[in-house]
């Protein structure tokens, strides 16, 4: 009686893993979506804070190589099944760990010099105004910047972060075999 | 969508709370660049972004839009926080009377989110001590 209580359980736990792998692997590739939106918007001079970001579960953590040159992908750990079910509803933390990171951010302000190479991103020219690396006065002026003012806030609260997890959320629902 | 009246419905209570205070405080917006270079005089910096605009709604309406506000205080480094966190208080009060104003038949309806900050930095070279607070705003325009 107790072994075939066993099977029944053991069958349940293999049918709750597939209808929810669809799901779990939408949620990560949320996230590596929007660590891959964070590289392309945001500044790249060397390349360090392109690589500099991270993805953590609960459990694992990925980690950019922090290296210079164009942004390497970066995976998400995948979330175990009770990491999904059971987690809080923040089921990944996605930061970047350079040093520089909250200038990069727009957060606050630093004083810059010409690291003596040029950006691996585009530029736009002029004037600095204040401290905050993006404020430019647009021009011809001798400062430079390869990502907008306040672009990290902007793809943060302006929606797009809810836009990139409803879009996979909504193809893994499309996977799911009943 | 009307992009303008958007701005205006968060620029105009902002500009008007400021301009009111005794001296009045100057603010610049996207796209104004008055400020002296290393001027020690305080400022208010506002700065207004567009992230989706157009989203469909269950309502028939698609003229919605989010995006984000962001408002650093710059005040005289090295005299304390105290008349920074006084200006911060004043745009709060502003984005809370936003937040309270009741949905209008015509023009513009804005809700904020949640106020991220206050966060305060200074470097060596600059003459300021900047305040930072920022928010996420969604807004229908009605007409």
């Amino acid at each position: 009686m107790a072994r075939r209580r066993n099977g029944f359980m053991q069958l349940a736990e293999k049918l709750e893993s597939g209808f929810l792998a669809p799901f779990i692997l939408g949620v990560a590739q949320s996230a590596q979506a929007v660590v891959k939106d964070l590289q392309e918007l945001g500044p790249a001079w060397s390349g360090t804070f392109s690589n500099s970001w991270e993805i953590a579960s609960a459990s694992k953590v990925t980690s950019g190589s922090g290296a210079a040159g164009a942004p390497q992908r970066l995976l998400a750990p995948i979330l175990t099944v009770d990491e999904f079910k059971f987690k809080s509803e923040l089921k990944y933390y996605i930061a970047n760990k350079a040093p520089h990171a909250d200038v990069a951010l727009d957060l606050v302000e630093s004083s810059y010099r010409y690291p003596g190479f040029e950006p691996i991103k585009t530029a736009q020219r002029g004037n600095r105004v204040s401290g905050i690396r993006g404020d430019l006065s647009i021009g011809s002026g001798p400062n430079r910047r390869t990502a907008p003012l306040d672009w990290y806030t902007t793809y943060v609260r302006g929606g797009n972060i809810d836009k990139r997890i409803s879009t996979y959320m909504d193809q893994a629902l499309r996977n799911v075999k009943l | 969508m009307n992009y303008q009246a958007i701005r205006a419905a968060l620029e105009n209570p902002l500009l008007t709370a400021f301009n009111s205070l005794v001296p009045a405080v100057p603010v610049f917006f996207d796209n104004i660049t008055a400020v002296p270079p290393n001027t020690t005089t305080e400022y208010v910096r506002i700065n207004i972004t567009f992230g989706i605009t157009n989203e469909p709604t269950l309502t028939s309406s698609v003229d919605n839009a989010r995006g984000a506000l962001i408002i650093r205080i710059f005040t005289e480094k090295g005299r304390g926080p105290a008349r920074n966190q006084t200006l911060l208080t004043t745009a709060v009060n502003v984005l809370e009377n936003l937040n309270n104003t009741a949905k209008p038949s015509t023009g513009t309806f804005m809700r904020l989110g949640e106020i991220n900050g206050p966060t305060f930095s200074a470097t060596d070279e600059a003459p300021h001590f900047v305040g930072r607070i920022d928010t996420s705003w969604v807004a229908t325009v009605l007409t």
